[in-house]
């Protein structure tokens, strides 16, 4: 683990949402995109640890809660739970490996929606779930778990890690 | 769990705590706040990536093009209006009723991003109330109704798309008059629903919005129905709707009083 500047984090995070509201409509399969977001949360949490998974995770949800029209705070929370849980258990995962990064952004997706899901049912009247899990929530995850390594590639190349010695 | 990671997940939880206990209000704000702190920084990176656009097609030309658009869109509209105005004039209705409910000033604001989430469905324009757009303004474009502003900062608004499933519209078939309401949903159908059992409806009719409820006036172009269907209980009727507008790329809208 190394240091990661809290600017860096902020304009990362902040370019990725920009791309989120704006590009990743062009890359919807009908109703369903990546969520880059998410992707970015995973990273610096698998990177950096408990801590900084969790500053990424209330940066990036602060931003998603800003540009949806969902009850204010709820991504925020939810994230910061993907930063700290990823983090927290990234020593027990080999990183590198593309069934990792794949599965963890799967599993991380799902838990987070399902999650987000019943936690937003709370202030705002969600759409019914059966049909939330099987039209939105399971195929987007498996679009954005093929995202994944792609979004790693890149944010390796712009925050390369250390050698291990 | 040692303690840095103990103490990590406390902050986590108090801000939980702090989300339940914090007004609704108060959280609209702080949206409004973060939305409005981010704002310029997706203005210029927007502006930049117009920018090739400005200087390659001759600024004059482009902006006299641009002006043209806007009053055809706006006439465009009027002649929906118009039609409307005509229907509602054969069943010795008031016109003077309609433009009254219709008439109102006009502001033309450009789409800057679009909803995150999965669930939702909302358009972030550029302009808010610094330019006097409000709440509960609604969203149009030169080929029918695109939605309803919901939240409006100084610099920007939020509008809600019709095909969000929290969108509610009540509308009515242009040419059998029977009413119901324009819902979204999660896969993304627009549908005219609670039509009664016997209800006149055919594929190819024209939806329009009926006026009801003081949010949207009367006679805006909705879209055109493709499938009817009766509820499982028989009691009712819904008709799938294609909007008239193209909401998938929308990158102007017209939000009006």
């Amino acid at each position: 683990m190394h240091k990661v500047n809290i600017l860096f984090l902020a304009l990362v995070i902040l370019l990725t949402a920009f791309l989120q509201v704006t590009f990743a409509d062009a890359l919807k399969i009908w109703k369903i995109k990546p969520d880059l977001l998410l992707i970015v949360v995973i990273f610096f949490a698998f990177n950096g640890g408990t801590r900084l998974g969790i500053k990424a995770g209330l940066l990036a949800g602060l931003l998603k809660d800003a540009f949806t029209s969902g009850p204010m705070a709820c991504w925020s929370v939810t994230f910061a739970l993907v930063g700290f849980f990823v983090g927290y258990y990234k020593n027990r995962l080999y990183r590198d490996s593309l069934y990792t990064q794949v599965f963890i952004a799967l599993a991380c997706f799902l838990a987070s929606y399902l999650f987000y899901y019943s936690f937003a049912d709370v202030f705002n009247k969600m759409p019914p779930f059966g049909e939330s899990l099987f039209c939105l929530i399971i195929p987007a995850s498996i679009y954005t778990a093929i995202f994944t390594p792609i979004i790693f590639i890149i944010l390796d190349k712009v925050w390369p890690r250390k050698k291990a010695l | 769990m040692n303690l840095k990671k103990a103490s990590a997940f406390f902050t986590i939880f108090f801000i939980f705590l702090l989300l339940l206990i914090i007004p609704t209000q108060t959280k609209g704000q702080v949206r409004v706040f973060v939305t409005n702190t981010v704002m310029p920084g997706f203005k210029a990176i927007n502006a930049v990536y117009r920018l090739p656009s400005i200087l390659f097609k001759g600024s004059k030309l482009k902006r006299e093009n641009i002006e043209l658009k806007k009053e055809i869109d706006r006439l465009k509209s009027q002649i929906v209006k118009l039609n409307e105005a005509e229907l509602e004039n054969q069943r010795l209705k008031q016109l003077l009723e309609l433009d009254k409910s219709s008439s109102g000033y006009s502001v033309p604001a450009r789409v800057i991003a679009r909803d995150s989430s999965i669930w939702r469905d909302s358009l972030i324009l550029d302009k808010g109330r610094s330019k006097n757009i409000k709440k509960n303004m609604i969203a149009i474009t030169n080929q029918g109704l695109v939605g309803r502003v919901t939240e409006s900062g100084p610099w920007f608004s939020r509008v809600m798309v019709i095909s969000d499933p929290n969108s509610r519209v009540s509308a009515v078939v242009q040419r059998s008059r029977e009413q119901g309401i324009i819902e979204g949903n999660v896969r993304g159908q627009i549908r005219l629903k609670y039509l009664d059992a016997d209800a006149d409806v055919q594929v190819d009719d024209i939806v329009v919005t009926s006026g009801m409820g003081s949010v949207f006036p009367k006679g805006i172009m909705i879209g055109k129905i493709y499938k009817v269907k009766t509820d499982k209980t028989f009691m009712y009727k819904y008709a799938f709707i294609k909007p008239a507008a193209n909401l998938k790329k929308i990158e102007e809208v017209l939000c009006t009083k």
